[in-house]
């Protein structure tokens, strides 16, 4: 029987940190919003980036998930690369649910006039424009992109230590600092000309990215 | 059946002498069924090979037979075989042993048949 | 004889130390091995390499025929219980279970559920809130539940008191002599298990030690005690293990084995003879400073 199945049984077990939390959290921080919007009612609207809280916390999850169950599986006697697989087949059943839970508010919130508070949380411009495939594209596209980049960061840690994540701080340092030295003017300018559909389409090669390395790093980690 | 198992011999040997003083002492009949190896091994909390190792001793002394599927069984003749070995390690281990003794402590032949007939009213 | 495990110049090194060094045995199928020695002698580390959890820097090992790294129909026949055994935070010990359930092929459900009862394992309890004797419980519920064809258990009841290890030991043996598997047995309580092993394996200092049935070590090595004269004569030609001396009394620990001759006159000096435990002779050999023994 093939062990990644039963790896996502496994992570089925954790579903509250897993599936509910960024959910809650997300809701949570709405209804903060809602609270300020209905008690200042700013006539230009609101708009917020509350909705960055689910994308962050999942990323926290793929840094996390690593040192909550590898150590575990692997010592169920499960190979590493069903350990991988069972995560990646979890993780895009949760951030597929995640994407559509978050099209279903904002078709909500755009029936009911934004709350009848001018609120914009899961109806963003940009962001939210283009049919309703694309939306639910752009938001799985983000949440995995997210997950895996904690992953790949928690990958490198298994794999080599504290060392190795230094290293792969300090390169990204390098990377980032290069970036701000060269003039950012044409890359914004080439950010405003692709629409948010199109810009998470660039994002798949960096997912595919991490999740390559962190299979190459994680066949080769130790418990 | 005996208990406690004490260190200065090697289990198996152990095991093979308790069934050899079951026999002697008639707890087990012949032709009559002794424990599996897998029951000494639960009773006196052993690796079952140790066990078996101990039982097919015996088996290779013709004291205990094999009945395919069954178990094993005590071989007729068993007990009076078992009695001629014994007094044959009676005599090497005791017998010999206290003559040499008594040779070193001066002891006369007939002050050591005195002693034993001594020793028997004691028994 | 079947081996299920075949080890060959079987060496890890770390940065600074070397844990395991041209390590050599095999494991004969069916048979309940005590894996021995010290702690840090480099046990865990053979057994993290026998179950693929950790690399070997050189040598060989093959189990069932073949490597078990990432191998699927080898891992699926391992179990291997260990003291450091991790869990995820947020799982309870019936979550524990079911997975586990879930991962091995031969798992036996009534196995669990009689040793849950019997260790009285609160199943909703979370694995982070058990005390230690409790955690080892559920590593030994899975080890035994697993009937796995090789199950491995490194210290696996830390913390447990003597009434609850007496029970592993006797459904240790009870679901052995029922379903033959191989098992390595790796503890500290030497004297508590040696009577379940059919084969010992003493590791020192990465080495091997000892590679022997149980049954051969009975004669490898006697205590002597008497007066030192008397001793010394005796054991002009024996490897000594340890001396020590109380005014005119010397006791000495030497390897054997003993001939008959010689037994016959260490009776007649009446001097004090005694076999070593197992635990004995792996702690008078282990804590040698040179460790040799040849």
């Amino acid at each position: 029987m093939n062990q990644s199945f039963n790896i996502m049984k496994m992570h089925l077990r954790t579903k509250f940190t897993l599936i509910y939390l960024p959910v809650i959290i997300m809701l949570f921080s709405f209804s903060i919003n809602l609270i300020i919007a209905n008690a200042t009612n700013p006539k230009e609207g609101i708009y917020t980036g509350g909705i960055a809280s689910i994308y962050i916390y999942i990323m926290i999850i793929g840094a996390f998930i690593i040192k909550e169950t590898f150590p575990f599986s692997i010592g169920m006697s499960v190979r590493r690369a069903d350990y991988f697989w069972g995560t990646l087949y979890m993780i895009v059943l949760v951030t597929i649910c995640d994407a559509i839970i978050l099209n279903i508010l904002n078709l909500i919130e755009t029936m009911t006039n934004h709350w009848g508070l001018n609120l914009h949380f899961f109806n963003l411009p940009y962001l939210n424009d283009g049919p309703i495939w694309q939306q639910i594209f752009i938001q799985f596209s983000i949440l995995f992109h997210l997950f895996y980049l904690g992953f790949f960061s928690s990958s490198v840690h298994r794999r080599f230590g504290k060392k190795g994540l230094i290293v792969l701080m300090f390169i990204t340092g390098i990377i980032a600092s290069v970036i701000t030295l060269l003039n950012l003017a044409p890359l914004f300018h080439w950010f405003a000309q692709h629409t948010a559909f199109q810009l998470s389409l660039w994002l798949i090669p960096f997912t595919f990215f991490y999740i390559i390395i962190s299979y190459l790093f994680l066949r080769r980690a130790t418990v | 059946m005996g208990f406690l198992i004490d260190d200065n011999q090697p289990i198996f040997l152990q095991i093979a002498e308790q069934i050899e003083n079951d026999i002697l002492e008639q707890r087990i009949d012949e032709e009559s069924k002794v424990p599996s190896t897998n029951q000494f091994a639960a009773f006196y909390k052993i690796n079952p090979a140790t066990a078996a190792k101990g039982v097919n001793l015996l088996v290779d002394e013709g004291i205990l037979y094999k009945k395919r599927g069954i178990g094993m069984f005590v071989t007729t003749g068993a007990r009076a075989k078992l009695i001629e070995k014994r007094k044959a390690e009676f005599y090497e281990k005791y017998v010999v042993a206290m003559i040499l003794e008594a040779k070193k402590l001066g002891v006369t032949k007939q002050e050591l048949i005195e002693m034993i007939q001594g020793g028997e009213d004691h028994a | 004889m079947h081996n299920i495990v075949e080890v060959k110049g079987l060496t890890k090194k770390y940065s600074d130390v070397t844990a395991v060094n041209q390590v050599e045995f095999q494991i004969e199928k069916d048979k309940i091995y005590g894996l021995l020695g010290k702690n840090g002698a480099g046990k865990t580390t053979i057994m993290q390499m026998l179950t693929g959890q950790i690399f070997p820097s050189h040598g060989e090992i093959k189990v069932f025929g073949e490597s078990p790294i990432e191998n699927q129909v080898v891992l699926n026949q391992i179990c291997f219980i260990k003291e450091s055994q991790k869990y995820p935070d947020v799982f309870r010990v019936i979550d524990v279970i079911e997975t586990a359930a879930s991962i091995f092929p031969n798992w036996d459900q009534e196995v669990a559920d009689q040793l849950l009862e019997e260790f009285r394992l609160p199943l909703k309890k979370r694995m982070k809130k058990l005390s230690r004797g409790m955690f080892s419980s559920v590593g030994i519920t899975i080890g035994l539940a697993s009937r796995a064809p090789l199950t491995i258990f490194d210290e696996p009841y830390l913390g447990l008191d003597a009434v609850a290890r007496n029970l592993f030991y006797n459904y240790l043996l009870e679901d052995y002599s029922a379903h033959p598997r191989t098992v390595i047995l790796s503890t500290h309580l030497i004297d508590e298990v040696s009577k379940l092993l059919e084969h010992v394996i003493v590791i020192d200092q990465g080495e091997v030690l000892i590679d022997e049935e149980t049954d051969q070590l009975h004669d490898y090595g006697y205590t002597l005690t008497g007066t030192k004269k008397q001793i010394e004569s005796l054991i002009k030609e024996k490897n000594i293990i340890t001396k020590s001396t109380l005014g005119t009394l010397t006791s000495v620990t030497i390897k054997g084995p003993l001939s008959k001759k010689e037994k016959e006159q260490i009776q007649e000096l009446n001097l004090d003879l005694h076999t070593l435990s197992l635990q004995q002779l792996v702690v008078s050999l282990t804590s040698r400073k040179d460790g040799e023994l040849k």
